[in-house]
């Protein structure tokens, strides 16, 4: 059988499988029959996740090469542990979890490097903007990204969760497992460095 | 939080699209799909440990059977036919490295007839009251402290001992005290 995923039936991942809510017919029939080994099914849930599995990667590690590396193992462990969730949760809760936890994985293997120049070279390369503003533009966004980088990881995540994927206090401390006062803690905290370390952005 | 923050925060860690080589890159790493959970994994493995437990057992009876087996045989199958306690401790220090603390002279309600190794174990049998009786010694598991006697089923005692597990099978319920007198006085 052939699967569609969310964003090629016309629906966003977010808007199918909003955070918390029962997953509709479609990604149930989804999700189960990939359960049963049906690769269709698992490619259809690879492109439904891929951009998000992939951004919260890039965001936390502040690197495209590790975040390949991240996305991949995560996409990896879906496979291996889908048998595991269970229809009555969240899918995207429980696939963040597996984000989240390959991203501490990788942290904890000690790569750490937030490249400079990619943003800089795709600036200078674009041909629509002018290129002066394009470039202050993206080395504001690569000044953001740099800073976020240089988070402690507890901070660094619940930023990523919430401004990557939007979602609210009480989601992250789902996916972390810690409380929604825990998570408004570490996110006060976040905005405070952020706001000093980004401060000639004003 | 200052106002210009939130807005920089959402642009410069907006989602991006993954690129394609991701999918390449899992396919060539893919394991084949999980159909069950790791709990059924880890009943699977529960399964072949006791299984394993059980052909384990069959493969090698405990000793209370062997020396019930041994009992069932009488004298046949005995490689070593000695009356002399002596020579039979000497020949069982030889082929197994037991030593077996023999009287060197048992009462006459006593009668050896002989010993047999089978592996790492040795069947001493003889006659207690006239009815048949055998000691089996095997080494006992490393770092085994000393256990008393147990009476395993009605005619079957063992127990540990400076490091050998002996198993004493008797005819008769009531000859187990008697067949005592092959190693410890009255």
């Amino acid at each position: 059988m052939l699967w569609k995923s969310g964003k090629d039936t016309g629906r966003s991942a977010v808007q199918t499988n909003g955070f918390g809510m029962v997953l509709d017919a479609h990604d149930r029939d989804v999700i189960e029959a990939c359960q049963r080994g049906d690769a269709d099914a698992f490619r259809a849930l690879f492109e439904t996740y891929k951009d998000r599995v992939y951004s919260i990667a890039l965001r936390y590690s502040g690197n495209p090469a590790v975040a390949m590396d991240i996305a991949q193992d995560t996409f990896l462990k879906l496979l291996s542990r889908i048998g595991e969730f269970r229809a009555e949760s969240s899918f995207d809760s429980w696939l963040y979890r597996l984000v989240v936890n390959s991203c501490i994985d990788d942290q904890r293997r000690g790569r750490r490097m937030t490249p400079f120049l990619d943003g800089l070279l795709d600036a200078v390369c674009a041909p629509a903007e002018s290129v002066l503003h394009r470039l202050m533009r993206t080395e504001t966004e690569q000044r953001v990204q740099d800073v976020v980088a240089r988070l402690a990881p507890e901070h660094r995540m619940v930023i990523v969760l919430r401004y990557t994927e939007g979602l609210a206090y009480d989601e992250i401390a789902k996916i972390l497992g810690c409380s929604a006062g825990t998570v408004a803690s570490r996110l006060n905290r976040a905005h405070k460095i952020l706001e000093r370390r980004l401060s000639w952005c004003r | 939080m200052n106002p210009w923050l939130e807005p920089e925060l959402q642009r410069g860690l907006r989602e991006v699209t993954a690129p394609a080589e991701l999918w390449d890159r899992i396919r060539a790493a893919r394991v084949p799909p999980s159909r069950g959970s790791h709990r059924g994994l880890i009943w699977a493995l529960a399964v072949a440990v006791v299984l394993a437990a059980v052909a384990l057992s069959l493969v090698r009876p405990p000793d209370e059977r062997f020396a019930l087996q041994a009992l069932a045989n009488g004298s046949q199958g005995i490689g070593f036919h000695c009356q002399n306690p002596a020579q039979l401790r000497a020949w069982v220090r030889a082929n197994t490295g037991l030593d077996v603390p023999l009287r060197p002279v048992p009462p006459s309600s006593i009668q050896l007839i002989g010993a047999r190794n089978v592996g790492a174990r040795v069947e001493i049998a003889y006659q207690a009251g006239g009815r048949d009786a055998v000691l089996l010694v095997s080494k006992a598991d490393a770092g085994r402290s000393n256990l008393p006697h147990s009476r395993v089923a009605g005619n079957v005692s063992s127990w540990v001992t400076d490091g050998q597990r002996y198993t004493l099978a008797a005819s008769d319920p009531a000859d187990l005290q008697l067949a005592c007198k092959l190693c410890h006085l009255d």
